[in-house]
């Protein structure tokens, strides 16, 4: 396509005065419109969307506007999802007056084809990923991705993703995959085989506030780990097939999902399952998190709240295994291990309808702050207590029972606290080296005091 | 994080071994999928095996029926059994795990009427077994009207088409390593014939194969030719052989009779 050139069909009449006097230039006293737009490096995205990410720059009415509307349109290219790189060039215009100013966007898109192999050895399996990704396959920021992932142990796994943004205002973005996925639970004694489709639509209602329209069909086959496993495990292995319509609405306020200062985030999980299929329950699940700093933005308080209930159809459609809520582990009641709270038979953990688990922590700088500004500043130590319990949803007890529903709710919770050092890891998860000291815990769980180690997204 | 370390070979082999000396447990449990709406010919006969020889072992057990309950055996076969904190497949391991329990059915029998009785229950499962599941999953009528029909009945559409499938692949995979798959409907009646045939004369017209005492043998020619004789089938041309032979219907009927005490007795 090559060079985009847009003029403005006609300059406003100046307002601003020509000056400033002053030692020290004010740069918003320097009146400026802008005649011309050069955008270099565009090959195959469309024009029009470019145009509108940059259309405010045209409306500029002195230099500090200018300055800023370039940089804010820098921002909107490179969140198009169609370039690897965006730098802006301002210089006055060849011919025209002192105020006239020509802008440069020099872009560089992104390749059409990227791959990528990695190798994985853990769980004592290892395993090979290959990926292969084609961003902005269309022209409009569309992405087509392929990853497969061969096992050892014959556990092969894919996903076929598209994704389509719409570029409107509300951030709508389209996408639908086809997948096959393996998981095994040794807690639980039992391996999930997931085939299955999803379609996703994304977009926000409000600034900060996002929302996720899901359906998915998933065929699950659920097998026995070990022949050992426990036999009310082996009662629920088999085919099951769910097909349910989820939303996911989040509230994110924070000002870093992985080590925030200040801010709240909600998120609100439906999911409906059971048209069509032979799975079928309505479950809902919150997770809150509030940071508050004290004495200086150093230390930072934050409480966390999770919970989840589980309520089943009464059509004759199943609960699996799969679908159940489960606790324990470094993720989110630490100090017991991973899913070692409540439910089990034969030393398998089989989760339940209802679960609710909270957590305080006290983050702070490491101490003496090494590596201060830098490498340093990737790590947070903190104090914790953490407290949560598994229990049954007992269909008698109504939620409108309300006494007895707290009742039920709190005996027997689990509690446990202790200390230690979180590390950032990349822009979005984080690892956690804990010393933890179980206080509460019942018959049938498996405390784990001492260190524990854990990686992952969502932290209580 | 933690990982469960699953007991090894060795740990689990000791368990049976030491497990084993245990009685025969009151609360014991025999697996099996739907009877009336769900199992199919093959699977059928042998439940219906295993079930008559711990009938004729008098042990007690409770009948359990389970859509998943291929899934859930160990071997991915039915029937299964539940003891204690066993769980067995098939027939040949439930009947060494109930001789450990040092209950037998043939201790009456001398080395060569055991080989004999061996050699006799590999060819009714070898012949009447791939039979059935050449019949079942082979024959188009029968395929289509009465198996997938069946066997995807407690799953949801489009499981019950996708399982279907798969299971005839897995079927006929294994019919064609025994190359039964090259067989023609009328090879495979043929062979029953023979089967039907040596069983009968070895029968004669005594009341049970060997000395006139029921054996896993019996058990076993019972649960299949019970099964055949009384599964409707469009084509029930398996069933019209065995009935020419009344010395083998006489012995079902015993065993039905004895063993099953139904209220009354199936006609065949």
């Amino acid at each position: 396509m090559g060079n985009v050139h847009a003029r403005e069909p006609a300059p406003p009449p100046s307002t601003t005065g020509a000056g400033s006097e002053d030692a020290t230039v004010s740069l918003s006293g320097i009146g400026a419109q802008v005649t011309k737009i050069h955008i270099d490096g565009v090959e195959r995205t469309h024009e029009d969307l470019v145009l509108r990410k940059i259309n405010p720059v045209f409306q500029v009415r002195h230099f500090e506007e200018l300055v800023l509307k370039a940089h804010e349109a820098r921002s909107d290219l490179q969140d198009l999802g169609c370039f690897s790189d965006v730098s802006i060039h301002i210089d006055t215009a060849e011919e025209g007056g002192p105020k006239d100013y020509e802008v440069t966007f020099k872009v560089t898109e992104l390749r059409r084809v990227v791959g990528s192999i990695n190798t994985m050895l853990g769980n004592q399996e290892g395993s090979l990923f290959t990926g292969l990704k084609c961003p902005n396959l269309q022209g409009r920021g569309e992405q087509f991705q392929v990853d497969y992932t061969y096992g050892s142990k014959k556990t092969n796994a894919f996903n076929v993703r598209y994704m389509k943004p719409f570029h409107d205002d509300n951030k709508t973005i389209l996408s639908s995959s086809i997948f096959q996925q393996i998981a095994e639970f040794p807690p639980s004694g039992f391996k999930e085989l997931n085939r299955g489709g999803l379609v996703d639509l994304s977009f926000i209602s409000a600034p900060n506030i996002n929302h996720n329209l899901q359906y998915e069909a998933c065929w699950r086959e659920l097998r026995p780990l070990t022949k050992s496993c426990a036999f009310a495990v082996r009662e629920q292995v088999g085919h099951s097939l769910k097909s349910a319509l989820r939303h996911i609405l989040t509230v994110d306020r924070r000002d870093n999902p992985v080590f925030p200062i200040e801010g709240s985030l909600f998120r609100l999980t439906q999911e409906y399952a059971g048209l069509g299929g032979d799975v079928g329950f309505f479950k809902n699940e919150v997770w809150l998190e509030a940071n508050a700093p004290i004495f200086g933005p150093d230390f930072v308080l934050q409480g966390t709240l999770n919970c989840g209930l589980m309520k089943a159809l009464s059509d004759g459609k199943r609960i699996t295994l799969a679908d159940n809520f489960y606790l324990g582990g470094p993720l989110n009641v630490r100090g017991f291990d991973m899913r070692g709270v409540g439910n089990e038979s034969d030393g398998n953990y089989l989760g339940s309808d209802m679960f609710w688990s909270s957590g305080l922590h006290l983050f702070a700088p490491l101490p003496f702050r090494p590596g201060r500004g830098g490498f340093g500043d990737l790590f947070r130590t903190h104090l914790f207590l953490t407290a949560g319990n598994l229990c049954q949803f007992n269909r008698n007890n109504h939620i409108g029972d309300g006494n007895r529903f707290l009742e039920n709710a709190l005996r027997n919770f689990r509690l446990s606290y202790g200390l230690g050092v979180a590390f950032r890891l990349g822009g979005i998860g984080r690892l956690e080296l804990n010393y933890c000291i179980p206080v509460r815990c019942e018959r049938g769980d498996k405390p784990a005091p001492g260190l524990q180690f854990g990686v992952g997204v969502n932290f209580l | 994080m933690s990982t469960a370390i699953a007991p090894g070979a060795v740990t689990e082999a000791l368990q049976l071994e030491m497990g084993a000396k245990e009685p025969w447990p009151e609360d014991a449990e025999f697996y099996q999928p739907y009877e009336l709406e769900q199992i199919l010919l093959p699977d059928n006969a042998n439940c219906l095996s295993v079930q008559a020889y711990l009938r004729m072992c008098d042990l007690n057990f409770n009948l359990r029926q389970r859509s998943n309950a291929e899934h859930m055996s160990p071997s991915g076969k039915v029937p299964f059994i539940r003891a204690g904190k066993f769980v067995i497949a098939e027939m040949d391991p439930i009947i060494s795990f109930v001789e450990q329990k040092g209950i037998t059915l043939t201790e009456h029998l001398d080395s060569s009427q055991k080989a004999d009785m061996r050699a006799y229950m590999s060819l009714v499962s070898n012949v009447l077994g791939n039979a059935e599941a050449f019949v079942s999953w082979n024959d188009d009528t029968t395929l289509s009207e009465v198996t997938k029909k069946r066997y995807g009945s407690v799953y949801p559409w489009p499981l019950n088409s996708i399982l279907s499938w798969q299971k005839r692949g897995q079927v006929m995979r294994r019919l064609k390593a025994l190359n039964w798959s090259s067989k023609s409907m009328s090879d495979v009646l043929n062979e029953v014939e023979n089967c039907c045939q040596a069983l009968s004369e070895r029968l004669d017209n005594q009341k049970y194969f060997f000395n006139n005492r029921p054996t896993e043998l019996d058990a076993m020619v019972f649960g299949h030719l019970f099964s055949i004789l009384t599964t409707p089938l469009p084509d029930n041309s398996m069933a019209s052989i065995v009935r020419n032979y009344k010395n083998l219907l006489e012995l079902c009927q015993n065993i039905d009779k004895e063993y099953f005490d139904r209220a009354h007795a199936t006609p065949l």
